[in-house]
């Protein structure tokens, strides 16, 4: 009972604390979720991706960056950045050329923006098939755990489910883990452990 | 009895063996075509998170067109400065493709919205749309495959809809009296006809009604009665014109009236031709996503398309693949350790059934996405920990395995109220993740009862 009123201690302090953080700093969204700017070249040979991430490297120190192949030729690179100038995409221009012997020009690159990809629009599709599925779960476990009392068993289920999701959103906020495509998946795993959870505690009991 | 009872073991076990090599490596057969053996279990689908996306950058179209128009405010089409400069009244007028008060953020949220609706009517599981609120510009991000050609063709299009007089251009009918569309086919006999069907709103119905009445085909008949010749003379040859974007997409008139308000134009003569009758059909779906959802507000360009791949280096795969096997090798090591003979059957018990699962999302053609992975990794820990609690108890309890069975299901039967509601949605990462929950507890119901039975029962019973 003591350990019990330990453990929910720590993880109201985590809500809390994760709570303030997404009011005050929001959550780290990934590169890839972020504004940001793509550097393309045409390089025109196979090349590792690992050169080219060494290059950006220097120019953009310290700074996230992702460099992926563009289309299966794998002969056109393409380069993320949060923010790019002139004089880095120069450097990078450059740097490509010296490695690969080319003769590329300002005019063979292709900056562009990419707006940022909104964490509601992640969420949105997500919220009516679990809350009907929560609904109709927490309906199997009023009538098969009745005799526990209805009320206790669908609000057992209920707070078990919203604390799990705000464990890990916390959890993010606080550890400044990014919002990438991992999260709402593991969010989903979550939900369903968190089921699986109620009903073994509530067959327990 | 303790004969037959280790050679039902060693069968079930070579099941076990046959299915995972089967799941994990595959069946090859040598083809006479390509002089090459072939896998010839379904390869896996992956998922647009998993593998990359094909990114389209659509830019607010900034073009300027100088138009003539006539003394009266006409456009006065195919213009010849040389040739009518000497013309009196006619005025040249620049016209922007969007003028400054169509770009709002209201006009931009709904051109975003559009092109939402237009990817969910063509059944585009994984998208992306992000739009510059700055700006106006958007970025979509879909899956690049068979049908990413429509889809971008369909997001291209502004989506004007006009059905007009094709004599005094009056407007008859438009977007707004459109509520929904539809691409389908129907069997002629001489093969199969690709439709766009259109089904207009109440007062679009009324509309149609009217003009079928109107526009029909010219008469060689004979009339006698007065009044009817009186209004054949008014209403002979007339005909409508259908305009897309502007663009005349074809001019008839109505054989018959049409009181049902659905309007169903055929694209392309009957064909038998897979490909043709494909190509055709396309062209409907397209169509139909572009009618079907009101006029983009404002007009796009295409900057850019190319189709970028997932930054997921191969050393990465390499260590994911090495910590699965780490994890294998443990749980493996642990069951032998602590329950001997039996931790080896529960093994591979678990390890049977992940195969099973690995078949079971081959064949039924599931994209791989993060969720599923995610998902799978869950139900495989849940039929681990199943064999686990069966072989704790099992030295207990006399029924143990009908008993932990049931149990189990009890606890377990949830998942499957997930499994059916997230199979209908139409998002991938929560259809794959209702697919692989279906499955699994499919999977476990069924093998558990099959094979895990088979493995311990017997024994106990003995």
């Amino acid at each position: 009972m003591k350990n019990n009123k330990v453990i929910l201690g720590i993880v109201g302090a985590i809500i809390v604390i994760g709570i303030i953080m997404i009011l005050t700093i929001g959550l780290n969204v990934s590169l890839q979720y972020r504004q940001n700017q793509r550097i393309q070249i045409m390089i025109g040979q196979t090349f590792d991706k690992e050169d080219i991430k060494d290059m950006a490297r220097e120019v953009f120190p310290n700074e996230e960056i992702s460099v992926s192949y563009v289309e299966d030729f794998k002969d056109m690179v393409s380069i993320m950045v949060n923010q790019t100038t002139e004089e880095q995409v120069e450097q990078i221009k450059d740097a490509v050329n010296e490695k690969y012997g080319l003769e590329l020009t300002m005019d063979d690159i292709l900056v562009t923006s990419t707006p940022n990809y909104r964490i509601r629009d992640m969420v949105k599709p997500y919220i009516a098939p679990v809350i009907v599925s929560v609904i109709l779960i927490g309906i199997y476990f009023m009538i098969l755990y009745r005799k526990k009392g209805v009320i206790r068993v669908k609000l057992t289920y209920l707070i078990t489910v919203i604390i799990v999701e705000l464990l890990f959103v916390s959890v993010l906020a606080i550890t400044r883990l990014p919002v990438n495509e991992l999260t709402m998946p593991i969010a989903l795993t979550l939900i369903i452990i968190s089921t699986l959870f109620t009903a073994w505690k509530l067959n327990k009991q | 009895m303790k004969d037959n009872n280790g050679l039902k073991k060693i069968v079930v076990l070579l099941i076990i063996l046959v299915i995972s090599l089967i799941a994990f490596l595959g069946i090859y057969v040598y083809n006479e075509a390509s002089y090459a053996y072939e896998n010839v279990i379904p390869e896996y689908t992956i998922g647009m998170d998993l593998k990359g996306a094909l990114q389209i950058v659509f830019k607010i179209d900034d073009s300027e067109e100088e138009i003539a128009k006539d003394s009266e405010g006409n456009i006065i089409e195919d213009y010849d400065e040389e040739y009518d400069e000497e013309q009196e009244g006619i005025t040249i007028e620049t016209v922007k493709a969007n003028s400054e008060d169509i770009l709002t953020s209201e006009n931009f949220i709904a051109s975003r919205d559009i092109l939402e609706a237009r990817l969910k009517q063509l059944q585009v599981g994984e998208y992306k749309i992000r739009l510059d609120s700055d700006n106006g510009n958007l970025v979509v991000e879909i899956p690049k495959d068979a049908k990413s050609e429509v889809v971008v063709s369909a997001l291209s299009e502004p989506g004007s809809f006009e059905i007009i007089d094709s004599e005094t251009k009056e407007v008859l009918l438009d977007n707004s009296y459109i509520a929904s569309t539809s691409a389908f086919y129907n069997a002629a006999s001489t093969g199969y006809v690709p439709y766009l069907g259109i089904k207009f709103n109440k007062e679009g119905t009324k509309k149609l009604d009217e003009i079928s009445r109107i526009y029909i085909p010219s008469t060689d008949e004979e009339i006698t009665d007065e009044e009817t010749e009186h209004e054949e003379e008014d209403h002979d040859a007339k005909e409508v014109t259908m305009l897309i974007d502007g663009e005349e997409f074809m001019t008839t008139s109505f054989s018959e009236a049409i009181t049902t308000g659905q309007l169903s134009i055929s694209l392309g003569a009957a064909t038998i031709d897979e490909a043709t009758l494909m190509k055709n059909l396309n062209q409907a779906s397209t169509l139909a996503a572009i009618l079907g959802n009101k006029e983009m507000p404002v007009r796009y360009i295409i900057e850019e398309t190319s189709y970028l791949m997932r930054d997921i280096s191969i050393t990465g795969i390499y260590i994911l693949v090495i910590a699965l096997l780490c994890v294998l090798a443990l749980s493996l090591l642990y069951m032998v350790i602590r329950y001997k003979i039996d931790g080896l059957l529960g093994w591979s018990s678990v390890v049977g059934f992940l195969a099973i699962l690995l078949l079971a999302v081959r064949y039924t053609n599931t994209t791989i996405t993060m969720s599923i992975l995610l998902l799978l990794g869950l139900m495989v820990i849940l039929d681990y920990m199943f064999v686990l609690l069966l072989m704790r108890r099992g030295k207990e309890q006399k029924n143990s395995f009908d008993n932990m069975y049931k149990q189990s299901l009890l606890i377990s039967a949830p998942l499957l109220v997930f499994g059916i509601l997230f199979c209908f949605q139409s998002t991938l990462q929560i259809s794959s993740a209702g697919i692989a929950i279906f499955w699994g507890m499919l999977t476990f119901i069924v093998y558990n009862i099959a094979i895990t039975r088979l493995l311990f029962v017997d024994k106990k019973r003995n």
